[in-house]
């Protein structure tokens, strides 16, 4: 165990008690970066000198203050996704085509972790441009699953899942378009959320496809997850998608006191699609044995179905790729990003420019400009749109009825490197699970459920619109009761 | 239905979203993913949806406004910072016409 303490929040009393300075904690996370980042790499820039200076900075300030902290991630280190902005920092998406990307702003998310005095170690690798489950689509390497190093850690936020199951860091931020934090999170063995679409803000967040994704946070525990997301969740003016005001205030009043009931009692449903045919047995097994478990610890559920969900691959990629061929124009190289040679006109220099662009990238752009032009918008945007209706239909009427809906969050163990990489559409049949979530807009979590060969299985428990603290509730009295609290590999 | 795309399909597409070909080979490779991805989209049209709206977005916020107001922003320093190729205060561009 490298970890002497059990949450961020026994980190944050010890630094009040004095037994620990905020320096040891930065000095020791370095220490186990230098050590298993040749294995893993999970990161693509490191920020040890910042960090160490800014945690000296803390330091005084507690002493100054006679031991009192502020801030709710206080001297807590934690790691970036590469596609969220750091000011004065490179940001690069993991892509060629932002290597020199310097963003003269910081997200909101950013913002608000700083607030909270939480230290930014380093930008995880990912798939580029978040297109991708399983990290290997990075110009700069792929990742390696921490459990077992030829394996993928999951994507897009692979670098993130990775840095936290190989004890790098206690808390990372990672963002999800179709899964990209709860494939990680259940292909390395830690939790992650992916809350109600418009809770945080994606102020930023370099856009992929602005009506599905959200940055969420990644934890080794639910604890340390939820207090994290306290602190990113939040209406942004400088994002209009995001929760109003007033909605927010009502947001905080919800109160889940008497969930589950006074008797224990909470009730959940299996949707029969991600349970059946197309799983792999051991996760099969092991999702059952949650359930078994949820079942002691109160719950009731009921065997149900969502028949719109089998559709939901095609529709979520058709809606995927169309928002990031209109997202990713903006890339022309002339204003910022790779500048080639200046060759031919300036459409051939545009071109040029583009072919910084890694191969999924580049098909999922031309794909989502077929699917957009004349002639093909109603065969394939527009039929996608009316699915997503049906889709959120058939998702809100179980969840009139049921406080949680509970299956696997990958329907597979982790692919071996390289397995899946030349073969797009077996990769993107992986995310079934996980993309009904982003069509509907729903908060889902993912924690670990078990383990098959040593590699670990997750389980994904999703809830109605903004009800990430019921989530919380019952993954917390779930992981409690299961013992998958911060479980880490030997490396 | 459609019919599967061909060579000239693919360079069209390719020019939409301004991605240069380098090959023909790439071409061969991009026709047979695209045409087995596009295989599998297909299966939504087993779905009659005639009666269904489409969802563009989930937010149901419809415009959300604010005041005109003069506020601090990016300097121009931090705005041309990213720009690959300058001449003093300008972003050199390739030739239009």
């Amino acid at each position: 165990m490298i970890r002497h303490y059990h949450t961020i929040r026994d980190l944050i009393a010890e630094y009040k008690s004095g037994n620990k300075t905020v320096e040891d904690t930065i000095i020791e996370t370095f220490d186990r970066i230098d050590k298993v980042e040749n294995k893993v790499n999970a990161f693509i820039l490191t920020l040890k000198n910042e960090a160490i200076q800014r945690a000296k900075e803390l330091d005084k300030t507690l002493k100054k203050s006679g031991r009192k902290t502020k801030g709710k991630l206080f001297g807590i280190p934690i790691a970036i996704k590469d596609n969220i902005c750091f000011k004065n920092y490179p940001t690069t998406c993991a892509s060629k085509m932002l290597e020199n990307y310097i963003p003269p702003y910081n997200a909101t998310v950013i913002k608000k972790l700083l607030d909270e005095g939480a230290i930014i170690v380093g930008k995880t690798n990912m798939d580029e441009f978040a297109m991708g489950t399983t990290c290997e689509s990075s110009y700069f390497g792929v990742t390696h699953n921490p459990w077992a190093l030829d394996r993928v850690p999951g994507g897009s936020s692979g670098g993130s899942g990775a840095a936290l199951a190989s004890g790098e860091v206690p808390l990372a931020l990672g963002s999800d378009t179709g899964g990209s934090i709860r494939c990680p999170a259940s292909f390395s063995g830690v939790v992650g959320l992916k809350a109600t679409y418009g809770l945080v803000s994606r102020y930023g967040l370099i856009a992929y496809a602005c009506s599905l994704e959200q940055i969420g946070p990644m934890a080794t525990n639910v604890s340390d997850c939820k207090d994290i997301f306290d602190v990113i969740v939040g209406n942004d003016p400088m994002d209009s998608t995001t929760i109003s005001k007033e909605e927010m205030e009502q947001y905080l009043k919800k109160s889940f006191k008497d969930f589950p009931n006074s008797k224990g009692k909470f009730t959940f449903g299996i949707p029969k699609e991600l349970l059946g045919e197309g799983i792999d047995p051991e996760v099969k097994k092991s999702v059952w044995d949650a359930i078994k478990l949820l079942e002691d610890l109160g719950g009731s559920y009921e065997e149900i179905s969502i028949p719109s969900i089998d559709y939901s691959i095609a529709c979520y990629y058709i809606i995927a790729m169309a928002e990031a061929s209109s997202n990713l124009a903006r890339f022309d190289g002339i204003r910022y990003g790779f500048r080639s040679e200046d060759k031919g006109n300036w459409n051939e220099v545009f071109a040029n420019n583009r072919l910084a662009f890694g191969k999924e990238v580049r098909r999922r752009i031309m794909l989502g400009t077929y699917a957009l032009s004349a002639g093909y918008y109603d065969m394939y945007y527009l039929k996608a749109l009316k699915l997503r209706t049906l889709l959120i239909q058939e998702f809100e009427k179980h969840l009139k009825k049921f406080s949680f809906l509970i299956c696997p969050t990958m329907p597979i163990l982790p692919f071996k490197l390289g397995e899946a990489v030349n073969d797009p559409l077996t990769m993107y049949l992986a995310d079934i699970c996980t993309v009904p979530i982003n069509i509907t807009g729903l908060p889902a979590l993912s924690i670990p459920c078990g383990f098959s060969q040593g590699l670990p299985i997750g389980l994904q428990i999703i809830g109605n619109y903004y009800e990430e603290y019921k989530i919380f509730q019952i993954a917390d009295l779930y992981e409690k009761n299961a013992h998958t609290k911060n479980t880490f590999p030997k490396i | 239905m459609t019919e599967d795309l061909t060579d000239d399909d693919i360079k069209h597409v390719a020019w939409l979203a301004r991605i240069k070909l380098e090959s023909q080979e790439e071409i061969n490779e991009y026709k047979t993913t695209f045409n087995d991805i596009l295989r599998y989209f297909k299966k939504i049209n087993e779905i009659d949806t005639e009666k269904v709206r489409p969802t563009f977005h989930i937010s149901r916020s419809v415009n959300r406004f604010r005041e005109d107001e003069i506020k601090e922003s990016l300097k121009e320093d931090e705005i041309m910072q990213n720009v690959p190729k300058r001449k003093d205060k300008f972003i050199v561009s390739p030739r239009i016409i």
